[in-house]
């Protein structure tokens, strides 16, 4: 097979990434929500109008009630202040295991997709094994074992999060490595190391960022579901999973308690997921 | 296909010994110490090496993988920390409740997602206008986590409309069947009336481990549906004067659904997990709520048992979904 007969339909680096000038307001809006989501977390300790820990009021106080805009909670401590918090704790957290994920199989699929023969094979081998487990339940196993808390919850899903990435950059790199400049490049000479990092790397970027930006979503959902088991970061430290598992008996009587984490789960995995469509949208792919 | 089968068969046995090194290797590296939790934190250094060597722990490490093998082979999966009881005679229990709410959860997956994937067509078609808006209302519905989504059901209805039960499998606590699938169980012993009963218990935790996988479905489904009417045989069918029910039943559904059974399988993982959370919300005696015990305890050999039948289940559906793939299109057969 010619090298010229797989050739993708594929512009240059930097022409792709001229996407993101574009003026696609729809696109740019879910990234920017995504953002401010982001922020709000971020910049609870400054916009929580409560100590996330304290009781500091009447506890059942309904939303609206007593100047508490989202109600306090079993006992009396501010429900705002405590979502705000978690969502704090939680979008880092799902950006955190994106990142290592891209990170780990980035390099992994690169480093299979150039140097090819065994080394690609007992890669790839290795990733179909975990593709082929049901990875939250995997994930579930390894920070249960390991006894919860937000380092282990964070290397638990990261060690499942990875053979995905890797298998589809392999295919990327490997796609990469068929076209002409590469082959010119070997041709000249230069070292497989420096075409990987010149010639390969900076074109699976865009690709990289989708991916990576319609993942966050999903993390996010992982996390609150590992959090809600019990094995995020100990009660009585703010987490939306397990505020919500916690408080699911005050269901009946307040409403609020058990369901306001979730729908702040529920803000972060839908921003996330528009700001990753919009990042496809943007980079063309 | 014999060759497929025995190729299928192998890397079913490879996966699942996978399955159980990793839990085995998470079980010799947990800080939680096995024989701590079984002996409690005042027994002798005595004490300790005499289970230590009993459980076979001072042995290396491959000797152990081979006895847990051995013993996982023969129905042992340990004894719980925490109850004292073989953790394979709690799971007799639990696991007939889990499959049930598991299945019926697919089920529903499946009807939704095929109820999605057909409607977003006809919505593009009929009602182009709305095509945005439909596909906003999926983006949202698929952005709920299943724990909301069990906890906002409960409050429309259980409380406000008061037309499903909240908790439990059956209100008559009483009834038991020799299967442990209440659905089965009431049939069985001729109690429609139970039977009824049982499926509205049933109804509020299985949608709410259904939306996500059905969404997911759905939107696979759909883009394979488009790409199928694509196909010259179909121009040739409209060009015959078929209806489009009839092009729809007869020439697109059978071949647009071969992307959608291999996620089908894939999304039995998520409906897993699904099922852990959602059942400590509706009350489910299954193994979330063991699991979920369990993990409140560090009881180790619990969360691992659970995953291995989780797991293996999930393993051996998955290879099932890829045979009966290459049973429809032979073409898979060859490629593999």
């Amino acid at each position: 097979m010619s090298p010229s007969a797989t050739l993708p339909e594929r512009l240059p680096f930097r022409v792709t990434l001229a996407g993101l000038g574009q003026r696609d307001w729809p696109s740019w809006l879910g990234i920017a929500l995504f953002l401010a989501v982001f922020l709000t977390g971020v910049l609870a300790p400054v916009l929580a109008p409560y100590d996330p820990v304290q009781p500091v009021g009447t506890p059942y106080a309904a939303p609206g009630q007593f100047g508490f805009v989202l109600g306090t909670d079993t006992i009396g401590r501010d429900v705002l202040s405590r979502t705000l918090y978690g969502i704090g704790a939680t979008v880092p957290l799902a950006l955190a295991v994106v990142a290592i994920g891209i990170l780990c199989g980035g390099i992994i699929g690169t480093v299979a997709g150039i140097l090819r023969g065994w080394v690609d094979n007992v890669l790839m081998r290795v990733a179909d094994l975990f593709l082929a487990l049901p990875v939250p339940l995997v994930a579930i196993a390894i920070v249960a074992a390991l006894g919860g808390g937000t380092g282990h919850l964070l290397f638990g899903i990261s060690l499942v999060w990875w053979p995905y990435f890797a298998r589809i950059v392999r295919g990327e790199v490997v796609s990469l490595a068929a076209r002409p400049h590469v082959e010119a490049a070997r041709m000249a000479g230069v070292p497989a190391w420096r075409i990987a990092l010149r010639h390969i790397v900076p074109g699976i970027i865009p690709t990289l960022v989708v991916l990576a930006s319609l993942d966050v979503g999903a993390a996010t959902l992982m996390i609150s579901a590992l959090s809600f088991l019990g094995l995020g970061t100990p009660q009585p430290m703010p987490e939306l999973g397990s505020d919500a598992a916690k408080n699911v008996g005050a269901l009946l009587q307040a409403w609020w308690i058990p369901v306001i984490p979730g729908i702040g789960v529920f803000f972060v995995t839908i921003t996330a997921n528009l700001a990753g469509s919009g990042a496809r949208n943007l980079l063309g792919k | 296909m014999l060759r497929f089968l025995a190729r299928r068969f192998v890397s079913l046995l490879v996966v699942l010994l996978a399955l159980s090194l990793v839990l085995f290797l998470l079980q010799s590296l947990s800080p939680t110490d096995a024989v701590h939790m079984m002996l409690g934190e005042n027994a002798s250094a005595a004490q300790v090496a005499h289970m230590r060597h009993e459980l076979g722990l001072d042995q290396p490490l491959y000797v152990q993988y081979v006895r847990y093998l051995g013993e996982v082979l023969h129905g042992d999966l340990g004894i719980s920390y925490q109850t004292r009881k073989p953790v394979s005679a709690d799971l007799a229990q639990f696991v007939p409740a889990t499959l049930e709410l598991g299945a019926a959860g697919m089920v529903l997956a499946i009807v939704m997602g095929t109820l999605f994937a057909v409607s977003s067509l006809a919505v593009a078609r009929w009602a182009h206008l709305l095509t945005g808006v439909y596909r906003n209302l999926i983006l949202a519905l698929a952005a709920a986590p299943p724990f909301l989504l069990g906890l906002l059901g409960l409050i429309l209805f259980y409380k406000e409309w008061g037309v499903l039960p909240a908790s439990g499998r059956i209100d008559d606590q009483s009834f038991s069947g020799p299967t442990g699938f209440m659905l089965v169980d009431t049939l069985a012993a001729g109690r429609p009336d139970l039977f009824g009963n049982a499926l509205q218990h049933l109804l509020l935790p299985a949608l709410a481990i259904a939306i996500g996988p059905s969404l997911v479905i759905g939107r696979v489904f759909a883009s394979s549906l488009r790409g199928t009417l694509d196909f010259d045989y179909v121009r040739t069918a409209m060009a015959k004067g078929l209806t489009e029910g009839q092009i729809v039943r007869r020439h697109v559904i059978r071949n647009a659904s071969n992307p959608v059974l291999s996620l089908v399988g894939l999304q039995i993982g998520a409906m897993f997990a699904g099922t852990l959370v959602v059942e400590n919300i509706f009350g489910w005696p299954g193994l979330g709520q063991y699991m979920s015990r369990a993990i409140g305890t560090n009881d180790f050999p619990v969360i691992s048992a659970v995953t291995l039948i989780l797991g293996a289940g999930y393993v051996v559906v998955n290879t099932v979904v890829e045979i009966v793939q290459a049973g429809l299109d032979p073409r898979l057969r060859l490629a593999a």
